[in-house]
């Protein structure tokens, strides 16, 4: 068969593409950060929602527009809560923005790229039992105390979802609002609700509630690693919770 | 008796139509088509048809990854490349016949009913199993297996639309139809006899009953009144086999689907109240059905432009062809449709390649000016919805988010599919309600899966199949695309006369929305009806 000149421009064509196509996995990585360009909005929020029911913590950098006047946006902080195509980012500052896809124009901020970095290797989740504190460093200590037995992997951070009945009451939605490290964060009625809330925030909640006896229900202890978990170590963890007098029996799962 | 009273009906079906104002109006229509003025050619080069063979949905589809501004996943663009080789071994396999010798007629049958019974102790697997000895009968014996599938196509109906069984009913029905198709050919005076005394009971039927109770397969009133034009006055009041039949009511059968496709769009824009491009988040109100009814409009124009090419002078048939895709074109941009404007310019640009209605020079011109009418109407709804990207960073932006859904449903839908069958039965409004959920369109449900909510998204081409059924679907899928595609190219060698037309028309259609479908994916009703219609016609007359 004899090779036209239009059959070589079309093999052109096809090689070009196939390059044009492989060479932006160079251009978007997925190794040690998540990348996504501003039209994989969905995409990137199935991973949000994958990691966050995990309980991994991760920040995001966003590349993109400010929709009000079309000026750039860039900026890094976490993920709070995840819509149909649109997130909430809460930065570093404590400001939340709303951020859509690059086609979006509802959203305050169309991202043009979107850069996920999760810090943590490994979590460990356990239901912890009910406890009583005069504030809520002793709460902190306590945490501390009963997830020690993760030390052997290094500890990267501590999170806690629950309800908590707080003495006093005082409206201070306002300045928690402002508290960085957690999903979720509501006082009313004399109870505080946490969701993936990092205690060292925690000393944070004594000077903005000054609280004078907290009770703890039942709640939820997510212990994040530093290193990685290896799969035969999971058997080995599940089992502390026999020795362990604070932590529910079998209720220790493991999240790689 | 009975055959004597039958053909009495359809002598009188026949004197009826003839005598009918609908008929002159036709008969008018066609005369008028001679009197059309020349149009001169500009250019020389004759356009070659080598540029529409089936591979260049492969190249059309690098070009698509090649354009997008993001990648997907390793899993996904393997899923993509292999749903590709599988459009490449669908254009290049060739099948041998497989047959069977006629002592396995009987026990086929026998062993179908005994599956048939069984059936009601373990449905899920002996229907299953049911579909051997139901493709053995066919392969077994091929003089009457025409009526025996007939029977087993009326009954599964009946089991999917009186019970809902769908499960059981869809792929008897399928394949009860793939065999008619295939069995037609043999002895086909015996079964095209059989096949119109049947057609004149049900209409009769159809008389004294109640929509839908009786009227199973009309799935619709308008199509109910396309197929009852197309089969009871074209088909019946006609005679000889239906290769002939519809050969020599190929004018007629054009006509129908350009005054069906009209009539329609007008009622749907009076239904509307407005006009659809300038209201681009309002256009989601347009009445589906009258819509998709409209959307028979192009498939007659492309079908015009073949037979015009093929049967009259090309000078006249160029400006025959020329008013009538303007025509389209502005109806179907009034709509807001891009999908069927898209469709129009490239199958028409396909037929008058293979009917040298066209010369290399036109269609360079043709081409560029078509994409720069798609981006302008892409840069207008833009406009009107105040986004503020450029028009090639939207479409890249608009592939990457293809290819991205895309990617979400690959990892979903695994080997095996996540929905097996959902999202195309959805295709069909009144069977998604036979499903458990709520009841969305197939883009909406992609669009639920993907995380978008109620809203309609598009994923490829493939899309639809791999969260169906999975990478195996994926593949099978890409190769029955290009198994249809190949064969219809190939018919358009093979045959010649007026005949060639409808081929080349079908071959058109196919090509253009599965290039379209690239991006859209195909899961509208009337263009998974198109396909299937004319994947039988072809299986009939291959």
């Amino acid at each position: 068969m004899r090779i036209k000149f239009l059959d070589f421009l079309i093999f052109l064509l096809i090689l070009i593409c196939l390059f044009s196509y492989f060479s932006k996995y160079g251009e978007y990585k997925q190794r040690e950060t998540l990348e996504y360009s501003g039209s994989q909005i969905f995409k990137a929020i199935k991973d949000f929602e994958n990691y966050t029911s995990k309980g991994f913590l991760y920040n995001v950098k966003i590349v993109g527009r400010l929709n009000m006047d079309d000026s750039k946006f860039e900026d890094t902080g976490f993920v709070t809560e995840t819509g149909k195509g649109y997130f909430i980012l809460k930065d570093y500052e404590g400001k939340k923005y709303n951020i859509g896809g690059v086609m979006s124009y509802k959203e305050a901020v169309s991202a043009e790229k979107i850069i996920m970095t999760v810090e943590n290797k490994s979590t460990v989740f356990y239901e912890a039992k009910p406890i009583e504190t005069k504030n809520f460093e002793e709460l902190y200590n306590h945490i501390v105390y009963i997830s020690e037995f993760m030390e052997f992997k290094g500890i990267y951070d501590i999170a806690i979802s629950g309800e908590f009945t707080v003495i006093p009451y005082s409206d201070v939605n306002e300045e928690l609002e402002k508290i960085v490290y957690c999903k979720n964060v509501h006082f009313g009625e004399n109870t505080l609700k946490l969701e993936q809330f990092s205690i060292k925030e925690l000393e944070n909640l004594d000077s903005i509630i000054k609280p004078e006896k907290i009770y703890t229900g039942d709640f939820w202890v997510i212990v994040r690693t530093e290193n990685e978990i290896e799969e035969l170590e999971k058997y080995k963890i599940k089992e502390t919770d026999d020795e362990n007098s604070y932590i529910y029996k079998d209720s220790i799962h493991i999240r790689l | 008796m009975i055959q004597e009273f039958f053909d009495r009906i359809v002598e009188n079906i026949n004197l009826s139509y003839k005598k009918s104002n609908f008929a002159s109006i036709g008969d008018i229509f066609l005369s008028k088509l001679s009197k059309f003025p020349e149009i001169k050619y500009f250019g020389r080069r004759r356009t070659s048809t080598r540029f529409f063979h089936p591979l260049i949905f492969i190249l059309i589809f690098i070009i698509f990854l090649g354009v997008s501004d993001a990648p997907i996943s390793y899993y996904g663009t393997f899923t993509l490349f292999l749903g590709l080789f599988g459009f490449f071994l669908g254009v290049k396999i060739k099948f041998r016949k497989i047959e069977l010798p006629e002592k396995f007629f009987y026990p086929s049958l026998i062993l179908f009913f005994i599956f048939v019974a069984l059936t009601f102790y373990n449905w899920s697997i002996f229907s299953k199993l049911g579909l051997i000895p139901f493709s053995m009968i066919y392969l077994s014996q091929k003089k009457y297996s025409f009526e025996i599938y007939l029977t087993a196509f009326v009954v599964s109906l009946l089991i999917f639309f009186q019970i809902g069984y769908w499960a059981i009913s869809l792929p008897y029905l399928f394949l009860s139809l793939l065999f008619m198709a295939l069995s037609l050919r043999h002895n086909e005076d015996y079964h095209i006899k059989n096949l119109k005394s049947f057609l004149v009971l049900f209409s009769i039927l159809i008389l004294f009953g109640q929509y839908p109770s009786i009227l199973p397969f009309a799935l619709g009133y308008w199509i109910f009144f396309f197929l009852y034009y197309l089969m009871v006055i074209i088909f019946i009041g006609n005679k000889g086999k239906l290769h002939e039949i519809v050969t020599n009511n190929l004018w007629k059968i054009t006509f129908l689907l350009i005054v069906i496709g009209t009539f329609y769009w007008i009622l749907d824009l009076v239904a509307y109240g407005g006009i659809p491009i300038l209201e681009p988040l309002k256009r989601g109100s347009l009445d589906p059905w009258y819509t998709m009814a409209a959307h028979l409009l192009p498939l007659g124009t492309i079908l015009l432009v073949s037979l015009v090419g093929m049967e009259m002078e090309k000078k006249k048939a160029r400006s025959v062809a020329l008013i009538f895709v303007v025509f389209t074109l502005i109806t179907m941009g009034i709509l807001g449709y891009r999908t069927q404007i898209a469709l129009t310019i490239i199958g028409v640009l396909i037929a008058s390649a293979f009917t040298e209605l066209i010369t290399l020079e036109e269609i360079t011109i043709l081409g560029g000016a078509g994409a720069l009418g798609l981006i302008a109407m892409t840069g207008l709804r833009n406009i009107i919805l105040q986004t503020k990207i450029s028009v090639i960073d939207a479409i890249r932006y608009r592939v990457g988010l293809t290819l991205s859904s895309y990617d979400i449903l690959a990892q979903l839908g695994g080997l095996r599919g996540f929905t097996h069958g959902f999202v195309h039965v959805a295709s069909y409004p009144s069977l998604a309600t036979l499903m458990p959920g709520l009841a969305y369109s197939p883009r909406r449900y992609i669009g639920v899966f993907v995380g978008a909510g109620n809203v309609s998204i598009t994923s490829t081409i493939m899309g639809p199949l791999v969260i169906d059924f999975g990478i195996i679907g994926v593949f099978l899928g890409m190769f029955f695309l290009g198994f249809l595609l190949r064969k219809s190219h190939d018919l358009i060698k093979k045959i010649e006369g007026r005949e060639k037309a409808l081929f080349i028309a079908f071959y058109s259609i196919f090509l253009g929305y599965a290039i379209i479908g690239i991006e859209t994916g195909i899961v509208d009703f009337e263009v998974l009806l198109t396909f299937f219609v004319g994947f039988l016609y072809i299986l009939y007359r291959s």
